[in-house]
């Protein structure tokens, strides 16, 4: 007896991810070149105050004649080191709290759910505030208080994700076939847990790069001669009008970095997805609806054998 | 006069073009009883949703679906709302899910007896308790105030049949009705089922991949298999002398297992 | 002989306070190479029954005992000899297979979490119990959606009997199943307890299933054993009007 193949790997992709994957790529690119090379250095103030763009400063200088361009690139080095420190605390954090609470007897989990809501209730910026106020505006009190925030709504997911698979028969027949908790965990809750989880932690990427602009627009973030895009709003607020590169700039690069992870994360999860793409799609939808009159309509080919 | 249910030729494909169901044709006159049978991926449960407009987007219908004088294919939306209920109502697998958890048993029956009928206030009142007595549920007045979660199997499949005969369709559709509930429990709520459609004089659809339940409960059967109609007659015919062999397997096993039931019962 | 499975006045509570008792001294015995049937309906207790035979959870009073012994679940060796021996089928085949795994990898994971074998044996073992299922050899390199619900099912019995069991406990193995596959899974089965020396234990609703595989029959109402015997006899000749009404109830065909 050979196996039926359904709609196996649809040669079709998903636009979302090639655009998200590009943009967010324009910025990683632009943050590395950073690392070797700058048109200016951050703390050459020659160029005069407010130049509009040209030859030399190709996006032109700020009120204190450092270039835009420089500051730019410095910038986006700051916004991934935030987006990506961020997702890395909030994530390990907050799938090691879901996991307990899943894990957890009522009581417990009752308490830790009660908990996660009141920190997911304050608002990131009120925390980071008060951390900042304990210890000194740094992009690492930053990156701590996003992350910290961040791994409550990981925490709430990681607990639902868990709890779903740990429903599961295949679990239950882990158990009997003497897997320890410990490989349940990693042999079957986690890996079924991160396609969902993937795609909220690059949506949550997205956030952590906005919250860094916006903590550094209040100057909670990291000090000068520090270049975050949020900063640099801030600096060029005024003279918007003036020379409004200086806010462009930043805003414009805010804006791809932000939809990027916005596309790439619906990407991931068109990609993760096998149902919702390309060939077999419909009946794929068809199959996975497992409540009410249309679960008994699932007349996908690889059914066979199950009744109605 | 016009068959209550008349399908003729009905293809229904997928986005992709897959064929799902390949030219059924059948018809349920008043008071007929026909059953559709077939395992996974024979499309008789989207055949049954075809009747009743509620395919699932994505699929599409050609062919013809005359529900009384209404084309039911291709139907705005506002055309299907006249048919359902009133010309055709359902009785699905899963009770737990064709009932809304939030509301109670009453107010449910209620919705279509007020849509179809126009009753209010205490007419009404009176109408949901006929409705649930109707249908053989011990202790109406705490039916009607209980909501689903509170009610076992068969009573909230026979809170959801009280909710189809409510708005008198010509032609009950069940789908699988009884799958999902024990076998005592399934014994009475087939009973129930037969009784009314007889005192009502209604047409029956009944899907299921059960043939004896099937074989018990219709008059005409119709065998799918993949998406076409393999075999169709008499059910007692069908069952006794199955001309394909598809329908020789189907009978075959159905009688092996019962044949094990049987050969204990003699003590052979 | 001692019997390999046997529960003795065993009672079960769930936690909660106004739950009450879901098994209520309940007591038989799995002997080698008789198959039972574990008859119920609904909230007859069946799951709980099942739990205790898989050593999934412990009982309020009474014993449950392998091999004439009490188990133990805290003693790993002994929770170790156990599972190696007594392993189960589920009812539903699209939930007892982890989705993101490689058939071999599902069918492997017993011998892998107990030790059993590895390497190049692990391998011939698992080739070997697809192809005892009824599966292709190279199954094992696909993933469980590419398959049907009755393959499905296949894979599951394959994952059940790599490790060499003694008993199969099987919870409905084939209601989820369309009829003609239903009676293939049996015989397979049957074949399977007959060629290994397995003995089976299965939970089921329906009559019928039981009927062509067990040859005895306890039949659980309301967490209690209200009737328990060969399974000819049950049949024929029924104690209880229960089980009489559970006879009378299931549908047939015209002859």
């Amino acid at each position: 007896m050979s196996a039926r193949r359904t709609a196996a790997r649809p040669a079709r992709r998903s636009v979302s991810l090639v655009v998200g994957a590009v943009f967010v790529g324009i910025v990683v690119v632009t943050a590395v070149v950073s690392l070797f090379w700058l048109p200016f250095s951050l703390y050459d103030t020659t160029g005069g105050r407010l130049t509009p763009p040209g030859a030399a400063h190709w996006l032109g200088t700020d009120t204190l004649g450092r270039d835009l361009a420089a500051q730019l690139l410095v910038g986006a080095r700051i916004a991934l080191a935030t987006g990506l420190g961020a997702v890395l605390l909030g994530g390990v954090l907050g799938t090691a709290i879901g996991l307990v609470a899943a894990f957890a007897r009522p009581w417990l989990d009752d308490t830790l759910s009660a908990v996660l809501d009141i920190v997911i209730a304050f608002p990131t910026l009120l925390v980071a505030m008060l951390l900042v106020a304990a210890r000194g505006a740094s992009l690492g009190t930053a990156i701590v208080a996003i992350g910290l925030v961040m791994s409550a709504v990981v925490a709430r997911i990681v607990r639902i994700l868990a709890r779903r698979v740990l429903r599961q028969d295949y679990v239950t027949a882990a158990r009997t076939s003497g897997t320890s908790w410990f490989g349940i965990v990693t042999q079957h809750v986690l890996p079924n847990a991160w396609p969902t989880l993937a795609v909220n932690l690059a949506l949550q990427f997205g956030l952590a790069v906005l919250a860094e602009a916006s903590l550094s627009y209040l100057g909670l973030g990291a000090p000068p001669p520090n270049a975050s895009w949020g900063r640099m709003l801030q600096d060029a607020q005024q003279t918007a009008f003036e020379a409004p590169a200086g806010v462009v700039a930043p805003g414009l690069a805010l804006v791809v970095l932000v939809i990027g992870a916005n596309l790439l994360a619906d990407g991931l999860r068109d990609v993760a997805d096998p149902t919702r793409r390309g060939r077999g799609a419909t009946r794929g939808r068809v199959s996975r609806l497992q409540t009410g009159p249309v679960a008994a309509a699932t007349e996908t080919e690889a059914t066979d054998g199950r009744p109605a | 006069m016009t068959p209550a249910v008349q399908v003729t030729d009905l293809r229904i494909t997928t986005a992709d073009g897959a064929v799902l169901v390949d030219g059924v044709t059948f018809a349920v006159g008043d008071g007929e009883r026909l059953g559709i049978v077939g395992e996974s991926g024979s499309g008789k449960s989207l055949t049954a949703l075809a009747v009743q407009g509620l395919l699932p987007a994505g699929l599409t219908a050609t062919g013809s679906v005359r529900v009384g004088d209404v084309e039911v294919v291709g139907a705005p939306e506002r055309t299907l709302r006249g048919v359902r209920g009133r010309a055709v109502a359902p009785v699905f697998q899963e009770p737990m899910t064709a009932l809304d958890p939030l509301m109670r048993a009453g107010d449910q029956i209620a919705e279509p007896l007020r849509r179809h009928r126009g009753l209010r206030g205490a007419a009404l009142r009176d109408a949901v308790l006929e409705a649930v007595t109707d249908v053989a549920l011990p202790e109406p007045d705490r039916v009607v105030r209980s909501y689903p979660w509170e009610l076992s199997g068969g009573q909230r499949q026979r809170v959801a049949i009280a909710m189809a005969l409510a708005c008198r369709p010509r032609v009950l559709i069940a789908d699988e009705p009884t799958t999902a509930l024990d076998v005592t429990v399934q014994a009475q709520v087939l009973d129930l089922l037969d009784r009314a459609v007889a005192d009502r004089g209604m047409g029956l659809l009944f899907i299921s991949h059960d043939l004896p339940v099937v074989a018990r409960t219709v008059d005409r059967v119709l065998v799918l298999e993949h998406g076409r109609t393999v075999e169709e007659g008499p059910v007692q015919d069908v069952v006794r002398s199955p001309a394909q062999p598809y329908t020789q397997r189907l009978v075959g096993s159905a009688r092996a297992l019962q044949d094990a039931l049987d050969a204990g019962r003699k003590g052979a | 002989m001692e019997p390999l499975l046997a529960l003795d006045e065993v009672s079960y509570r769930y936690p909660g306070r106004n739950t009450g008792l879901a098994l209520d001294d309940v007591s038989f015995a799995v002997q080698p190479g008789g198959h039972v049937g574990i008859v119920g309906e609904s909230g007859a207790g069946k799951s709980t029954v099942l739990r205790l035979l898989l050593g999934l959870a412990a009982p309020h009073t009474g014993t449950v005992s392998f091999d004439g012994a009490p188990l133990d679940l805290r003693d790993r060796a002994g929770m170790r000899r156990f599972r190696t021996a007594v392993q189960p089928v589920f009812q539903d085949p699209y939930s007892s297979l982890d989705p993101r795994q490689r058939v071999d990898r599902i069918v492997g994971e017993p011998l892998r979490s107990l030790a059993v074998a590895s390497g190049s044996e692990a391998s011939d073992r698992i080739e070997a119990a697809l192809r005892d299922v009824g599966l292709d050899g190279d199954a094992g390199r696909r993933y469980p959606h590419e398959f049907s619900g009755g393959q499905r099912q296949r894979i599951a019995i394959a994952r059940a009997v790599v490790s060499g069991p003694r008993v199969l406990v099987a919870d409905e193995p084939v209601s989820a199943l369309d009829l003609t596959t239903r009676v293939a899974v049996l015989e397979l089965f049957e074949r399977l307890a007959a060629e290994h020396g397995m003995t089976i234990v299965l939970v089921s609703h329906d009559l019928a299933v039981v009927a062509r595989l067990c040859a005895s029959t306890v039949v659980l109402r309301g967490g209690r054993v209200v009737e328990s015997g060969a399974t000819r006899r049950v049949l024929a000749e029924p104690e209880t009007a229960y089980t009489r009404a559970l006879l009378d109830a299931v549908p047939r065909l015209p002859v």
